[in-house]
């Protein structure tokens, strides 16, 4: 659950930003003859709602219901308690506090137009009992997924501005981190308090603590002993936006020499993008992006059977897998994907100085 | 050991149900039943866990790096990367869809589970899982012991780092580092700072510190996936009289809920004896909904298991039972102000955990 900076700052994200996406957001829906899209948020999938009104529930879950005229409304899982508190970090019409949440969404679509045609955002993952609630009281109800996709590709400059941010927030927490440490929790606290200080929302870090014998990035539960060559990555959000970046540190006698190589190889990768024939010779890699409602959805990778081209004029997160000569390098960054065929290009380099 | 322990546990009341499967959905704040049943601590997206009766435990995930972690963190469990829950869990239900199956919280699947057409039918297993959830086995109370350990600590350091001028969010950035040095991937926490204005707590805001503030915190931190609490306020610079008159009914309204923990009695009977005393002093009106959210609740594989102590939950209290007593509501003199202790039930009464003195803190400023 939520514990970072949530606030909604109307310097950075003011309201005429909110209002222009609302407009483009209903002429989308009257094009498509929906009345209402609803969509559905809670701290693991805060994407939709947060890009639509600056709102970021910091626990429970919400339907935001938004009208093909008019504000949107917020069907809220916690208590009247912290209504004020949500009115003050959204850009919302009315909020609806409830522990019924699924038939007062329902109830309020009734109330809104009696045949409606609702579109729900990521439908396949909104809990059951939400989706029946709004079946129950609507004509009909259609996947709204490929329009919130459609309006919100390419960022705009307000949420270009929010990525930015986090990756600037990303950089410096990994720059905090030491490669002489030894101790794992020692390490995740120097990154982890290092990103909230700087207003971080919410923070992931993951370690893989021995390079030499796996390349998979965890989350400590107690901590774990640094050996010369490790990686860490730090996830986090800054006003609802996401990004990743990944770091390898430590004390082996190769690692300025695998990270030259390997952060070159990675910048020639990212340029590429969204093609991804370089990023194949890695020995893994793994973009993550944004489409609707989910903030880093899986886009492609190694991994990954099913790819789905980013947008031009979006923010991906992109992880890779470099090996030279056997060792492996973790490294990752946000990157831009490129309009009208320009190179896509990183938020922030992922280079750091090693002698930190 | 513990994730085994609870697997075990969870198995042989499956035996006993005669069920053949039970399917567990979880996600960053609904985390306990996906942690209790595959010890994975989910943070992104959302995650299903299927456990069959044979003890075979599949987990679906939908986000890859959480599929990754998941192959490291939470061991005998086969994980699986499915960009659709729903229908990836239906399909890998179709071949027990004749035999009796669970699931909870079944309000949160995806509607794919829950739909008629579905050739298999998930009971509600909240029930079962709940129980298990409130009462803990000895492993489980000693990751509690930790736990409030370090939520002891944490308030220690957080009287510390709240200073005039720090803004909230920075006085929070620096508690959980401290945690995480201290080996806790996770906490819950949330602040509130000011006066008679501040009606609640939330997440923390830019707002800076104040000489003359009182400042509350809930603060939650994991151990071994097991998360304790402790709730308390402090005021920066000499409490007035009217924050010390405030505070004395807090206490005597914690110590009261304390002092009836015990086998047998219900979670309303610990609400209502706290809010007895509030009604005693004419502040009958903020125990209401409108002010406060429970009067304590239990504490464990999340910051919110069952029982919510409220005069209308007939939970009654069992041995093992881990809860937090916290009469945490506003003052209309004082503004919003926090207490709580956590205790675990015994056979003929309650421990308390928490070891940091019930007080009303001044911090020199």
């Amino acid at each position: 659950m939520r514990r970072g900076l949530i606030s909604w700052s109307k310097a950075e994200l003011p309201e005429s930003v909110l209002d222009a996406r609302i407009a483009r957001v209903q002429a989308a829906m009257a094009q498509g003859g929906v009345d209402i899209l609803a969509i559905y948020t809670n701290p693991a999938r805060e994407s939709g709602v947060a890009w639509l009104t600056g709102f970021i529930p910091y626990w429970n879950q919400c339907v935001l219901l938004l009208p093909r005229t008019g504000r949107p409304v917020l069907v809220a899982g916690m208590t009247a308690r912290v209504r004020d508190w949500i009115m003050r970090n959204g850009h919302l019409g009315d909020v609806t506090n409830t522990t019924r949440i699924g038939a007062e969404t329902g109830r309020l679509v009734a109330q809104q137009k009696s045949d409606a045609t609702v579109a729900i955002a990521d439908i396949e993952s909104v809990p059951g009992s939400i989706v029946d609630g709004i079946r129950a009281n609507a004509a009909s109800v259609i996947d709204g997924s490929p329009l919130l996709e459609q309006v919100r590709a390419p960022s705009d400059p307000t949420e270009l501005a929010f990525a930015f941010k986090a990756a600037g927030i990303a950089h410096a927490a990994l720059a905090a981190a030491d490669g002489r440490e030894t101790d794992g929790a020692r390490l995740v606290g120097a990154i982890d308090g290092t990103a909230r200080r700087n207003g971080a929302e919410e923070v992931y870090v993951a370690l893989a603590p021995d390079l030499t014998t796996s390349r998979r990035l965890m989350r400590l539960e107690g901590t774990a002993a640094l050996t010369p060559r490790f990686a860490a990555r730090v996830s986090l959000a800054y006003k609802g936006t996401w990004v990743r970046m990944v770091r390898t540190l430590g004390r082996d006698a190769m690692l300025a020499d695998d990270l030259a190589s390997a952060t070159s190889q990675f910048a020639t990768g990212l340029a590429a993008l969204p093609q991804t024939d370089r990023l194949k010779n890695y020995a893994g890699f793994l973009i993550e992006g944004c489409r609707t409602t989910t903030p880093l959805e899986p886009l492609a990778g190694s991994a990954v059977a099913d790819a789905r081209a980013p947008a031009p004029g979006t923010v991906v997160t992109v992880q890779a897998t470099i090996e030279t000569g056997g060792r492996a390098i973790l490294v990752g960054a946000p990157a831009l994907i490129g309009r009208n065929g320009e190179a896509a290009s990183a938020l922030i380099a992922p280079q750091f100085d090693n002698a930190e | 050991m513990l994730a085994k322990e609870r697997r075990e546990r969870l198995l042989a009341e499956m035996r006993r149900e005669g069920l053949e499967a039970i399917v567990v959905y979880g996600t960053s704040w609904q985390e306990a039943y996906l942690r209790y049943v595959s010890d994975f601590a989910i943070l992104e997206g959302d995650g299903i866990a299927v456990l069959r009766a044979d003890g075979e435990c599949r987990l679906f995930v939908e986000n890859m790096a959480e599929a990754e972690r998941a192959g490291g963190e939470a061991g005998g469990v086969e994980t699986t990367f499915a960009r659709n829950l729903g229908r990836a869990v239906a399909d890998a239900l179709e071949t027990v869809s004749n035999q009796r199956l669970m699931a909870a919280p079944r309000a949160l699947l995806p509607a794919w589970l829950t739909a008629g057409e579905r050739r298999f039918k998930l009971e509600d297993g909240a029930p079962l899982l709940d129980r298990l959830l409130m009462e803990k086995m000895p492993s489980e109370i000693a990751a509690m012991r930790r736990a409030t350990a370090l939520a002891d600590e944490g308030y220690e350091f957080f009287r510390q780092a709240a200073r005039p001028g720090r803004k909230q969010y920075e006085v929070v950035a620096d508690v959980e580092a401290f945690l995480r040095q201290k080996g806790s991937p996770d906490n819950f926490m949330i602040i509130g700072s000011g006066n008679a204005d501040v009606r609640g707590m939330a997440p923390p805001s830019e707002r800076k510190l104040k000489p003359g503030d009182l400042v509350t915190t809930e603060l939650t931190p994991a151990i071994d996936g097991y998360l304790s609490q402790i709730c308390r306020t402090l005021v920066l610079g000499k409490a007035t009289p009217v924050q010390q008159q405030a505070f004395a009914v807090w206490h005597e309204a914690m110590e009261a809920g304390i002092a009836a923990v015990k086998p047998g009695v219900t979670a309303a009977d610990i609400a209502r004896v706290e809010n007895d005393v509030f009604r005693r002093h004419g502040l009958g009106e903020y125990t209401t909904s409108k002010y406060t959210r429970v009067r304590g609740h239990g504490l464990g594989l999340s910051t919110d298991v069952k029982p919510s102590l409220l005069e209308d939950v007939d939970i009654e209290l069992r041995p093992g039972m881990t809860i937090i007593v916290h009469p945490n509501t506003y003052h209309p003199e004082a503004g919003y102000m926090v207490l709580g202790d956590v205790v675990v039930v015994t056979q003929t009464g309650c421990e308390r955990l928490t070891r940091t003195p019930a007080q009303l803190f001044e911090m020199p400023v």
